[in-house]
């Protein structure tokens, strides 16, 4: 039985977890261009400056695509499979992969996207909001 | 104006050779990279202190760099260079082997794409692949890269209409390949529309024979001179054209194109050719999508159009259509050395030493390649066109 989810991060993905609020959606913003960036990092993705402040930033976002993972090298997830991974263009601008709450259609589903945490690691999650107005 | 890229003249390709894949092996990354200088060796007939430039690609060498191949392999070269742009690494490795030859800083580079492969070396490598990965792929359990392209597999099916059966017939036809190429690993066995379509799932959209297999192998190849060439009394290939981009079309939300389509067009200019001129295609086959969106990116179809080309075009090598990757890619040959299947394929057609696979009368070649999933798409996109030197 593996205890919990892999928890290989860079300094800067370490950050992110010290940052996040459940419920909430914590990403770095450069100070300069105020561009949102992930995943996390050192330098401005626009504009290569280094003063990138963790900021809530909207969490609103469109569903790009979802899979059922089926299968995983890490017994920590092969063992919770299948689950569902999405990929979400938020708002705020960058594309980000999270763990979708629920199945749902494919095309113009819109998701709200905020930190969870599983088995004590953080993670991003995806809930889908106007699946009540599709058909 | 500023011709880009410059033209080839004057580059030759001799000696593709191959280190016969396996699916785990006890030898190292060096000793299949080895190997390959070894076979290349006796098949050129130059000595090893001929060989004054070396380039290298593996994604399982480490600790050991190119540089420790120099000094493990006995070699003094005055040109070196580790080529890390995943399964564009055949393509790129070539093109820059040509400047070192056009420009006179070596006479004979050796490039060649290798790599070990053991149950705990694969799991390694996806798990501390980059660190974009590391950060926002891994956590989500998304370990390795089925999980990012079940996403694109998914939205380029959400938005093109292709089905399974669109992708099916990628790996049908690559596997009826194989089984006229005594080096695939999975050449054996056959694979029928059926068979694809009942095999297991392993994410989303994706199911077994859309994935290839790691395995340990090496492919590689000489850059020399023209003149060279003709010393040495060998048939050589010449680069009618080449070219690479890297992180092309960033702010696509979901990889729906490669880079390929931003120099397409002066690929088959500078050739002088179409893409209906050309007699066998290999593309980096990861996955049968990345297939699609290189025949859309290289002008075979248009943008989107995949599915409808594969349902029209017969991809076999003894087809008629559009031969593609004749002795059957990775998906049933296995994945090696980091693009230099494609390469080492097309030169085989080329020289007319395909044997069993051999498309008939080929006498222009298109090979392409593609890589680096550092966090949600392949970053690299390269393509070339080749033909026999006269
Ligand atoms: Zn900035």
């Amino acid at each position: 039985m593996s205890v919990g989810p892999p928890a290989l991060r860079s300094p800067q993905g370490t950050k992110l977890d010290e940052h996040a609020v459940e419920g909430e959606l914590t990403l770095q913003q450069c100070s300069v261009c105020q561009t949102v960036q992930y995943p996390p990092r050192e330098l401005c993705r626009h504009c290569l400056g280094d003063e990138l402040n963790w900021s809530a930033v909207s969490r609103g976002g469109d569903l790009l695509a979802y899979s059922e993972l089926q299968h995983s090298l890490e017994p920590f997830f092969q063992e919770q499979s299948p689950w569902r991974l999405a990929s979400v263009k938020l708002d705020c601008g960058p594309v980000v992969l999270a763990r979708l709450t629920a199945s749902c259609p494919s095309g113009n589903i819109r998701v709200e996207v905020s930190h969870t945490t599983l088995a004590g690691s953080c993670i991003l999650q995806a809930s889908p909001l106007n699946m009540e107005n599709k058909p | 104006m500023t011709v880009r890229p410059q033209p080839y003249e004057g580059v030759a390709l001799i000696a593709p050779v191959t280190v016969p894949y396996v699916r785990y092996s006890e030898h190292s990354a060096a000793w299949f990279i080895g190997s390959a200088l070894a076979a290349m060796l006796q098949s050129s007939g130059l000595e090893k202190d001929a060989v004054d430039g070396l380039s290298v690609s593996s994604f399982t060498l480490a600790p050991d760099s190119a540089v420790s191949l120099v000094e493990h392999f006995g070699l003094q070269t005055r040109w070196l260079e580790q080529v890390g742009v995943g399964g564009a690494s055949g393509v790129v490795a070539m093109r820059r082997a040509a400047r070192a030859i056009q420009c006179g800083d070596a006479d004979v580079v050796a490039c060649i794409g290798g790599d070990t492969a053991d149950p705990r070396s694969f799991t390694g490598t996806v798990a501390n692949f980059s660190q974009f990965s590391n950060d926002a792929v891994y956590p989500q359990g998304a370990a390795g890269p089925n999980a990012p392209f079940s996403l694109i597999t998914q939205r380029y099916m959400d938005t093109t209409g292709a089905t399974r059966e669109d992708f099916g017939r990628i790996s049908v036809s690559q596997r009826y390949n194989a089984n006229h190429y005594a080096g695939a690993l999975l050449g054996h066995k056959t694979l029928d529309m059926q068979g694809y379509l009942d095999a297991r799932q392993v994410a989303g959209p994706l199911h077994l024979f859309d994935c290839v297999m790691p395995c340990a192998g090496a492919d590689g190849f000489l850059v020399t001179s023209v003149e060279k060439a003709q010393e040495l009394g060998v048939p050589w290939l010449e680069i009618l054209s080449a070219d690479e981009r890297h992180n092309a079309f960033a702010a696509d939300p979901v990889q729906l194109r490669g880079g390929w389509e931003l120099f397409a067009d002066d690929l088959y200019s500078a050739a002088g050719v179409s893409p209906k001129d050309i007699d066998c295609l290999q593309t980096y086959d990861d996955y049968p999508v990345i297939v699609m969106l290189q025949f859309e990116g290289l002008g075979f179809c248009k943008p989107g159009g995949g599915a409808a080309f594969v349902r029209d075009t017969v991809l076999t090598f003894d087809g008629g259509g559009l031969p593609h990757n004749t002795n059957g890619g990775q998906l049933s040959v296995g994945q090696a050395g980091l693009g230099f299947l494609g390469v080492v394929e097309s030169m085989r057609q080329l020289l007319g030493a395909a044997d069993k696979h051999q498309v008939p009368e080929a006498s222009l070649a298109m090979v392409s390649g593609y890589g680096m999933v550092n966090y949600d798409r392949g970053l690299c996109s390269a393509a070339a066109i080749l033909r026999k030197g006269m």
